[in-house]
């Protein structure tokens, strides 16, 4: 009996010690951010801060604040406007089944699927000369077009699977009463699935407040360039000088996707992990 | 026949409406669509933004065929799978085992292993070069404390670690999810089979082998096809990290796209790279949506 117990305390430590293990690279930032420059130098990682020095933080705001505008600007519609968009699509490769012997649902979901596994940098250029020819670069929406295209697979492949769970016989009773298949979507799906339309909302957020190669192409402006842009170039300028600021920075912008994140793993986990895509 | 249900009027009027629902998703989606086609153009061009794109035929492809900087970059992307490919279906099973002994704070531990997959890569990218920094990264700190200064070494200034450092930033941010996708199959497992298992006197680790390990292929399938496929993605960690460096010891393809279009100007050259890219990734790809669509 006290060798179970023991043996359970020891995997309780070993689990503990693996998540401390896992989470020490943004520990070690976090902690770095709130040590002021000439501690880091002459204590070492390990020197405990004599006070909390949050100046780090101002600092970096101050520089990275228009960024993080920017990215709420483009975020906000392409996030909203590319899951209801696909919502749509969803619908009907989910519900609206045409043939028989060739199924152009698998077919059509299938080639939205396909763009999550392509490496998105092969289209880095092409997007650059399509923006280019069209005049768009260095506005916000080229980068808006842009997010909400390449969001597509992604919202198409988790919302389909989520309409396909959704018990058919609502719907057999509203089309008997009449109703359109806009009608049914609208008044039905919709209010039925908004917990994970509103989910889905805050992860394309997420992911395109994380996405870094869209900005680095269409925007060399500082007007509209984007926070993981943004954070990319202050490392650049900062890395030598600055590291404690680089960090406050990295936290900064680390913060919202966290927080979010954290808010919803338990969306994450029912949409993602069982049917596992990635946008990595 | 395959159009025959054009005859019917019925039919006909839900084609048209599933067309209406399809059409704005294909319309957005045929920038990625466009973009990709255009990268298969754009390899037989010559195109330095400047004048306009030149038809030159093969001459990108034998190029390629010969550029050592695009050899080394392959090199680099191939290192890169081969370890993570190695990483992916060892630690994670190991830790999901592990997390499937019933212990509490359940909640705890699926959130420290999620959370990497919040960050964007420049934010891991600034991480892991905080964590290998030469003079107060974590790593040469631990190893100092530990008596193992000869160990210690400039990590990402080196031309022989800098890749790998970008490697085991990558792994980083994927062990949780595999993690927790091996965790969640493990979990689908029928207990009664172990059971069974276990009354005819099978020894834990002939359950493992015998037992878990078959009923986890598809797992392992999925995870080794997403590693594959995320070592082809490999871009903004290498570029926050290294950029490359030092002296192109860290570029994959993905990066060397990036230098070749918008460093030295040679866009249709980078195209045929991509091309390439498209090319290597294609049947993992078509693995992958095997894999991810079966499932209905």
């Amino acid at each position: 009996m006290t060798i179970k117990i023991l043996k359970r305390i020891l995997l309780y430590i070993i689990v503990l010690l693996l998540c401390i293990i896992y989470v020490t690279p943004l520990l070690s930032i976090l902690y770095a951010s709130f040590k002021t420059e000439a501690e880091l130098v002459h204590g070492g990682f390990w020197s405990i801060p004599s006070r909390l020095y949050i100046k780090n933080y101002i600092v970096a705001w101050n520089e990275l604040n228009r960024y993080i505008i920017n990215t709420i600007i483009i975020a906000v519609p392409s996030s909203i406007l590319s899951v209801f968009i696909a919502s749509l699509a969803s619908y009907a490769l989910a519900r609206i089944e045409i043939g028989k012997s060739f199924k152009l649902n698998e077919y059509l979901t299938a080639l939205f699927v396909a763009g999550l596994a392509i490496p998105h940098t092969m289209c880095l250029i092409p997007l650059f000369r399509l923006m280019y020819n069209l005049g768009l670069v260095n506005t916000y929406l080229a980068q808006i077009l842009t997010h909400i295209g390449f969001g597509m697979p992604i919202c198409v492949f988790v919302l389909r699977n989520f309409f396909l769970t959704i018990p058919k016989e609502l719907e057999d009773a509203a089309r008997i009463d009449g109703c359109s298949e806009l009608d049914i979507f609208l008044r039905i799906i919709l209010p039925l699935s908004k917990p994970a339309i509103v989910t889905m909302i805050c992860f394309q957020f997420i992911w395109i407040w994380n996405t870094l190669g869209w900005g680095l192409v269409l925007a060399s402006d500082e007007s509209v360039m984007p926070i993981a842009v943004g954070l990319l170039k202050y490392k650049g300028v900062y890395a030598i000088l600055g590291w404690t600021q680089l960090c406050a920075g990295a936290i900064i912008t680390s913060l919202p996707p966290i927080v979010i994140f954290v808010l919803l793993q338990k969306y994450f986990y029912e949409a993602f992990i069982g049917i596992t895509p990635t946008r990595r | 026949m395959v159009f025959s249900f054009f005859h019917n009027k019925l039919i006909r009027k839900k084609f048209i409406i599933f067309l209406i629902f399809i059409a704005p998703a294909m319309i957005f989606y045929s920038i990625e669509l466009y973009c990709i086609l255009d990268a298969i153009l754009m390899s037989f061009h010559r195109w330095t933004v400047l004048s306009p794109p030149q038809y030159v035929g093969l001459k990108n492809f034998i190029k390629l065929l010969n550029d050592e900087y695009v050899h080394n970059a392959a090199m680099n992307t191939f290192k890169w799978m081969v370890v993570s490919l190695i990483a992916s279906v060892t630690v994670p099973i190991l830790i999901a085992l592990l997390l499937n002994c019933k212990l509490r704070g359940e909640t705890l531990y699926k959130v420290v292993f999620i959370l990497p997959q919040a960050l964007s890569g420049v934010a891991v990218g600034v991480a892991w070069t905080w964590m290998f920094s030469p003079s107060f990264g974590v790593i040469n700190e631990t190893l100092r404390a530990l008596g193992l200064k000869f160990l210690i070494r400039p990590w990402i200034g080196d031309p022989s670690t800098a890749l790998y450092t970008c490697v085991v930033g990558s792994i980083w941010v994927s062990t949780g999810f595999y993690t927790m996708i091996y965790l969640t199959r493990l979990r689908d497992i029928p207990q009664d089979l172990l059971e069974a298992a276990r009354v005819d006197g099978a020894s834990p680790w002939q359950v493992f082998i015998y037992i878990t390990l078959p009923l986890m292929r598809e797992a392992f399938a999925i995870v080794t096809t997403l590693t594959i496929l995320s070592s082809f993605k490999a871009f903004d960690i290498v570029l926050t990290m290294t950029r490359g460096g030092p002296h192109h010891a860290s570029e994959v393809l993905g990066l060397r796209i990036y230098i070749e279009g918008f460093e030295l100007f040679r866009m249709g050259y980078a195209s045929t790279i991509s091309t390439a890219l498209l090319l290597l990734s294609l049947v993992f790809v078509i693995l992958y949506l095997r894999l991810i669509l079966r499932r209905r």
